[in-house]
């Protein structure tokens, strides 16, 4: 069977993405916050500095340092989850900080640090690189200086075929699960994890989905960017 | 007037394709990338004789000789930490207020000469690579500006990247709005706008700080001053 004929879950297309939409300057008391809509992912991020670090002996002398705290709501999943921050989110919240240190212009601002509060509304498959790429918007609006923009995207194997942007069913489904990260401009990659096994070849044609797919969303994040800029220009 | 000048909206990652100056003045808002050079921020670029980036939102980064107007927010062993809306506190020395040779602590009550919550003008004399600033005011030089204790006087707060503009232009808006206006006002570089009046200052200064803080360009600020003179008219003050 052809790729064309092959029909998902949701009806989408293997190379696919789901419906995307990021809003901007959704909680008026953070420095920068960003939404994203992916699907039935619902995802809001909060940024907080830069400011100074406590406690002080903590600080990095020649750049910030980014905490970031990634978190799924109780109500976010089908099955009510404990509030408190389980094994699979503080790793979550270590592989999004890793990821972020890449793009910020840390340097700029020693002994400080930056705050990215990550809460997941309601959770529907591919939700850290949900996280990474309205986080990523979230910064901008902070007026954080970056070097790229960071935005991702997931690539599974899910009954035998390649399929972008994956959903809660397919993934729990799937054989394998792809995450990218990457840096559009610079042409970089951020974050790569393979849960899973992939042949050399699907892991190539994968990789490439992945990279089309993160493009896609990335002219999402310009879009929501531009838009903020403009609404603040036309303001009063 | 504007001729040659091509504007446009750029984000993180964006190249920018214009002639840059040898030497950049906002180093901080492009990013060199080998022989490239890529927008850090979200923001306006403007392409002409002089390229630069006007930023949609500024984190407040002081120099030498700015002048600020702060919140006092603490006290340390030998002086009183100042909130100067940046991403770190500023540390006023107490000599710098207290009129003596030499200050003892345990003589001198720091809280009978500021307490917490007083404002401060002060000048930064010095910026820590480590993420802290030194603020005087006995010792700075500066003129027209108040520096000390702040009372009597009014404080509106405007963007620091709209003040950094307001302020790069020597007999500019400021000095249109003290002739106009007749209000004595101060602007310092974290954003802190002083004034001194009543009600109707007051209202006059709060519709100029809506309007500053409505314009990408203070280009088009020049056509503000007429709207201020029609405000103060249709206020109605007799």
């Amino acid at each position: 069977m052809d790729d064309r004929d092959f029909v998902r879950p949701d009806g989408r297309q293997c190379n696919e993405l789901r419906p995307c939409l990021i809003r901007t300057h959704i909680i008026g008391n953070a420095d920068g916050s960003a939404e994203i809509r992916l699907g039935n992912n619902w995802i809001v991020v909060a940024v907080y500095g830069p400011k100074e670090h406590h406690p002080k002996f903590e600080s990095s002398q020649d750049r910030a340092i980014v905490n970031c705290r990634y978190h799924m709501v109780p109500y976010s999943t089908s099955e009510r989850k404990s509030p408190k921050l389980s094994r699979r989110e503080i790793e979550l919240s270590k592989v999004l900080r890793n990821a972020l240190e890449q793009v910020i212009l840390l340097e700029e601002f020693p002994e400080m640090s930056i705050d990215v509060y990550i809460e997941v509304l309601q959770a529907d498959g591919s939700t850290r690189v949900a996280s990474l790429t309205a986080a990523a918007v979230a910064l901008a609006e902070a007026g954080i200086p970056m070097k790229d923009l960071v935005v991702g995207c997931t690539v599974g194997k899910y009954r035998g075929r390649l399929v972008l942007d994956m959903n809660e069913e397919e993934d729990r489904d799937s054989d394998a699960d792809l995450s990218v990260a990457i840096l559009p401009n610079l042409r970089r990659v951020a974050l790569l994890q393979l849960d899973g096994k992939l042949t050399h070849e699907e892991f190539k044609i994968a990789f490439e989905m992945a990279k089309e797919g993160a493009i896609k969303l990335h002219e999402e994040q310009v879009k929501s960017l531009v838009k903020a800029f403009e609404r603040a220009e036309a303001k009063g | 007037m504007n001729e040659g000048i091509t504007k446009n909206i750029v984000i993180p990652g964006f190249k920018i394709k214009c002639k840059l100056p040898k030497r950049l003045f906002d180093e901080y808002f492009i990013n060199k990338v080998g022989n490239e050079y890529f927008s850090s921020i979200v923001g306006l670029l403007s392409c002409g004789k002089i390229t630069r980036i006007i930023p949609y939102k500024e984190i407040y980064r002081p120099k030498r000789g700015d002048y600020v107007v702060g919140a006092v927010i603490g006290y340390a062993p030998n002086g009183w930490i100042l909130e100067i809306g940046s991403y770190a506190k500023a540390f006023l020395p107490a000599v710098e207020i207290i009129d003596k040779h030499r200050v003892d602590m345990r003589e001198d009550e720091l809280s009978s000469y500021l307490s917490i919550g007083d404002f401060v003008g002060a000048q930064i004399s010095e910026v820590h690579k480590l993420g802290y600033f030194v603020a005087i005011v006995r010792s700075s030089k500066k003129k027209n500006v108040i520096l000390g204790k702040i009372k009597e006087y009014y404080l509106l707060k405007i963007s620091t990247n709209k003040a950094s503009m307001i302020l790069s232009r020597k007999n500019g808006i400021l000095a249109q709005l003290r002739e106009k206006l007749k209000i004595d006002i101060y602007l310092a570089n974290n954003g802190v706008m002083l004034f001194k009046g009543g009600t109707h200052e007051y209202y006059l200064m709060s519709k100029i700080v809506d309007a500053i803080e409505s314009t990408v360009e203070l280009s088009e600020l020049n056509s503000l001053i007429s709207y201020i003179e029609k405000e103060g008219v249709s206020y109605g003050r007799s």
